[in-house]
């Protein structure tokens, strides 16, 4: 074995072959190499069946629903295109088509206007060209009284 | 109902359109592979769940931006690898500081262990310990890429993909990140010695 194959099976994963430890046992360069190997395989060591506790699905949906951006995410998360937008489009129809069914079916603004007119003692008084009901007077006593 | 045999394009369809139940068999699907992954970085494995659990909240986050075109094990992959490296930002440590705290005992121990000897478990324990403090010393993508490469088994050119880089720049990280190491194990005689 040379020092190429020697590194090469060194940064495969899995444990050293025979053939490697007689390498390195001859070559310092190799064992250097074999020793850097090593120590990263030794800090990064983890069991091979390891699994999450129970009950990780459960605190995963918790941290979901905690996290306010989260629990709209459909919006976020490129929903907008999805689902925001039709919604706002649909809500907007909506409103021009209620706004057109009040405007054909409402009274006519101006037939209230006139009705007050006509029943308001002062406009009544204005319009007849006695502007003493105004001041809370009767009508006509007003010219009088002022009359030298 | 979620067919538990869908495709992981289809799932990640439905969770981007917010089904929930799609997105549980994701998790069932994937959970250990990326705890695993994880528990490579963080030895506790609270930490390890911890991020994992973070991977799979951004996997949610995100689901609208995924393009099927593409396997789901290798945005899963991105993801999880990016994870790792703000988190391992946040808790790097100094090299001189982790070496000049290394007692005699440990040192000796992971010399030991660095020289093919078998240890005692407290030992090993502790030599274990040891070496994933000095790792901790690394800089967050150079150890990725090591362990990525090393230990998992990925090419250079799906390790580039993943990290967002190209092939050369990762063989240069993994070259750099080796000589690290090599530079630290030589030292750890004299460790154990003092």
């Amino acid at each position: 074995m040379n020092c190429k194959e020697c590194r090469d099976e060194l940064r495969r994963p899995g444990d050293p072959s025979a053939e490697v430890l007689r390498h390195t046992a001859s070559c310092p360069a190799c064992a250097a190499e074999s020793r850097a190997a090593l120590l990263l395989r030794l800090g990064s060591a983890r069991e091979d069946g390891a699994e999450p506790r129970a009950g990780f699905e459960e605190r995963l949906r918790k941290r979901l629903l905690s996290e306010p951006a989260l629990s709209r995410s459909p919006a976020l998360n490129g929903g907008f295109e999805r689902m925001v937008r039709p919604a706002l489009a649909v809500a907007a129809t909506l409103a021009m088509a209620c706004a057109g069914l009040y405007l054909q079916t409402a009274p006519d603004p101006g037939a209230d206007l006139v009705s007050l007119v006509e029943s308001d003692p002062v406009f009544t008084s204005v319009l007849a060209g006695d502007p003493g009901s105004i001041f809370g007077e009767e009508p006509g006593a007003g010219a009088t009284a002022e009359t030298p | 109902m979620v067919d538990d045999d869908a495709s992981d394009a289809s799932l990640m369809r439905r969770v981007a359109g917010g089904d929930p139940a799609a997105f549980d068999v994701l998790v069932g699907r994937w959970r250990n592979r990326v705890f695993r992954l994880a528990l490579r970085f963080f030895r506790r494995p609270e930490d390890a769940e911890d991020v994992a659990q973070e991977v799979f909240l951004k996997l949610y986050r995100t689901a609208a931006t995924y393009r099927s075109e593409a396997p789901l094990e290798h945005f899963l992959l991105r993801i999880a690898t990016n994870t790792c490296v703000d988190r391992l930002r946040e808790s790097a440590r100094r090299r001189e500081q982790v070496l000049s705290a290394i007692t005699p005992d440990a040192g000796a121990w992971l010399d030991r262990a660095l020289s093919g000897t078998a240890l005692e478990a407290q030992e090993a324990e502790a030599a274990k310990g040891l070496a994933a403090e000095l790792l901790a010393t690394l800089p967050p993508k150079d150890r990725t890429v090591l362990v990525l490469m090393d230990l998992e088994g990925r090419t250079a050119r799906e390790i580039a993909e993943v990290m967002g880089s190209t092939r050369a720049a990762v063989k240069v990280r993994a070259m750099r990140a080796r000589r690290a190491l090599r530079r630290i194990a030589r030292r750890l005689p004299e460790k154990g010695r003092s």
